[in-house]
């Protein structure tokens, strides 16, 4: 295995962040040391893997929503909805940043991360489905494309439990986790088509339209980008950019991410310093949207009987997909596939990004379920890769 | 390096001997196995209620930034209302029942037959508005017949039993519970296009504690009231009540009452209360 610039590993949250190096990564949590890193360092704001984001924000977004204590008003929510989507055309440029980085050097690993997440989301898909018939639970969409849904959310991996510098397992783990993203993103595009049958919009144009609007956007971006007289002016580009990607991609009903993905894959196969430039911007609001993100999940969930009904085998069927993908894939990496499958437990901000995504085409009585079902199987993911992953891995290595 | 995730050949290259062959498989199996054991366990039980209702997709994100005027506003939350509301409802058609008509003269004028929407309340049943002589012959976009259950003649309400839908919510599931009137209600009606919806504003409403109607019941004031057959709902989609009775006696049943009723339809001999 290669080994890879710091910068690549880039990950959808925390980044190459030099102060989390200069902490280093934690050992196994306790209560109390939650607490402590709760309070003293900046893992509360997911600057650090010792305590995930997603942890903190969606239940505080839960709390803070109109199930809680009301301060996010549904019509706030409403209008929040287009910062959503904005946000999702950056986690989909940073998905394309990385795989356009990976693709040339490590094609290997992007198959065996894609074999991974497809067969997550084929478990997931399948047992969801299977489910949903035989219990009669009524869903006003088609069924298998609410199942792809679930499946989709479910293959999103982050390996925040995972400091890539602390040995090669996790090293590989992190790639895997920045490149299994790809194949859902494009998978969600025909979800997006099954979705859209009711719709005005055609079938022809939502499968299509991510793929000229992010043409689109790479090439205004890789034109303008390079020619910014300032710093600031640069910033507007790559802020009005992202703002023209979402915004079209919300205007059209069709996937933000994989407008992103589209943009950020041109960004960087494409001469020029384009890809490095949006990178260094987008470090600036990547946190804050991330924050985003998770409290507006939080805030839209609903914590109904149908959510906890599809809850276990979501949370049954992504262990057995990730083990049973590190399996087939972790042969080709040179990794255990156990060590493999315990870094790619937590689902990370992107499993509630896809979960936001669908609810914004969705009706809005079964998005609501899905992000149900995505935030706390999300939440709960995070909880068992802090809590029961350190340790499988310590009796792992023993 | 066996503490760094190393797989077999990496540890034979470092000199390690490998791991046990089977572990990994052992527990791919090991999960998967599980997994499906619950799986198909789970799969035994039923959904034991629904709370998702069949509605259209939600309004495109951008929306929300257009800037509208009032009467927009209004049109929304109808629409909105509608939108919420049009998966409980059952488009059903009602005649007058002609076979009961045979020994009359021939010559009496047969008034049309007339779209009304009926409440489902259960899986394969709804209560509507029928008059006294009044029968349902069919239902819009339902894929089987409709039949008239049972009927209370004082009030001219009846059940209806209609075909099943993949979604069957609870009509009644968070209706309010006083209505104090003077209020704007979204009054459903029925179409040959499917339900319709108008906004309305409910003066003032009285309690009529007539015998022989369930309570509470409200007689409503005012010259543009909702006619029979109406559903009336508030603008956050809970539903107020049915309108029902004579067309120049017309009530307004609250859910609570539509309850009461329905409990003594069921139980009614016959399936017609006296």
């Amino acid at each position: 295995m290669k080994p890879v610039r710091p910068e690549v590993r880039r990950r959808e949250l925390g980044g190459p962040d030099p102060l989390d190096r200069r902490l280093g990564v934690p050992n196994p949590p306790s209560a109390l040391g939650w607490l402590v890193a709760l309070l003293r360092r900046r893992s509360a704001l997911g600057f650090a893997p010792a305590l995930t984001p997603a942890v903190i924000f969606l239940p505080l977004g839960a709390l803070l929503g109109p199930h809680g204590l009301a301060w996010f008003s549904p019509r706030l929510l409403g209008r929040l909805d287009l910062a959503v989507t904005i946000a999702l055309a950056v986690l989909g440029v940073l998905v394309g940043i990385a795989l356009g980085r990976e693709i040339r050097t490590a094609f290997g690993l992007f198959l065996a991360a894609s074999l991974e997440s497809a067969v997550t989301t084929a478990a997931v898909t399948a047992a969801s489905a299977f489910y949903i018939q035989k219990t009669g639970m009524p869903i006003s969409v088609p069924l298998l494309a609410f199942s792809l849904a679930l499946g989709l959310c479910a293959s999103a991996s982050s390996a925040t439990s995972a400091d890539p510098d602390s040995e090669p397992a996790a090293s590989v783990a992190t790639r895997v986790a920045d490149l299994d993203d790809v194949v859902p993103i494009v998978l969600a595009v025909g979800a997006f088509a099954l979705f859209a049958q009711g719709y005005s919009v055609s079938t022809t144009v939502v499968l299509l339209a991510p793929l000229v609007l992010g043409l689109a956007v790479g090439a205004i971006g890789w034109l303008v980008f390079d020619r910014a007289e300032s710093g600031p002016e640069r910033v507007v580009f790559v802020l009005g950019a992202l703002a023209l990607a979402g915004g079209a991609a919300a205007y059209l009903r069709v996937s933000p991410l994989a407008v992103g993905l589209v943009a950020g894959l041109i960004w960087t196969v494409a001469p020029g310093r384009a890809d490095r430039v949006v990178e260094s911007d987008l470090r600036k609001v990547q946190h804050p949207l991330v924050v985003l993100l998770l409290v507006t999940a939080g805030a839209h969930a609903t914590l109904s009987s149908a959510a906890w009904w599809l809850l276990p085998p979501y949370l049954l069927f992504r262990m057995a997909g990730k083990v049973a993908g590190a399996w087939l894939s972790g042969p080709r990496l040179d990794v255990r596939p156990s060590d493999l499958a315990s870094y790619l437990m937590p689902p990370g901000v992107l499993a509630v990004a896809f979960a936001l995504n669908f609810r914004q085409v969705l009706p809005q009585a079964v998005g609501d379920v899905l992000l149900s079902t995505v935030a706390l199987g999300t939440a709960a993911f995070e909880l068992f890769a802090l809590a029961v992953v350190p340790h499988w891995r310590r009796r792992a290595v023993r | 390096m066996a503490a760094n995730g190393l797989n077999d050949r990496g540890r034979r290259e470092l000199g390690n001997p490998p791991e046990r062959p089977g572990r990994e498989s052992r527990l791919v199996v090991l999960v998967i196995g599980v997994s499906l054991a619950v799986l198909f366990l789970l799969a035994r039980f039923r959904f034991p209620a629904s709370d998702i209702s069949v509605v259209t997709p939600s309004a495109a994100p951008l929306a929300g930034l257009a800037a509208r005027a009032t009467f927009d506003d209004m049109a929304g939350t109808m629409s909105d209302v509608l939108a919420r509301v049009s998966g409980a409802i059952a488009v059903i058609e009602i005649a007058p029942d002609t076979r009961a008509k045979r020994a009359e003269s021939v010559s009496a004028q047969v008034p049309p037959s007339r779209w009304v929407p009926a409440l489902r309340v259960s899986e394969d049943v709804a209560i509507a508005h029928v008059p006294t002589g009044w029968r349902p012959i069919s239902g819009l976009n339902l894929d089987g017949p409709v039949e008239l259950v049972a009927v209370d003649a004082h009030t001219q309400t009846g059940l209806v039993r209609v075909p099943s839908v993949g979604a069957f919510p609870d009509g009644l599931s968070g209706a309010v519970t006083a209505f104090t009137g003077l209020a704007y209600a979204a009054v459903v009606d029925a179409t040959p296009a499917g339900p319709s919806v108008q906004p309305l504003f409910l003066g003032r409403v009285y309690p009529i504690s007539d015998t022989g109607w369930p309570q509470p019941a409200y007689g409503i004031a005012g010259q543009s009231a909702p006619v029979p057959g109406d559903l009336v709902f508030g603008i956050n989609g809970r539903l107020i009540g049915l309108v029902t009775g004579a067309t120049d006696a017309a009530r307004l049943l609250s859910a609570e009452a539509l309850g009461t009723l329905i409990g003594q339809l069921k139980s009614a001999p016959g399936g017609s209360k006296p």
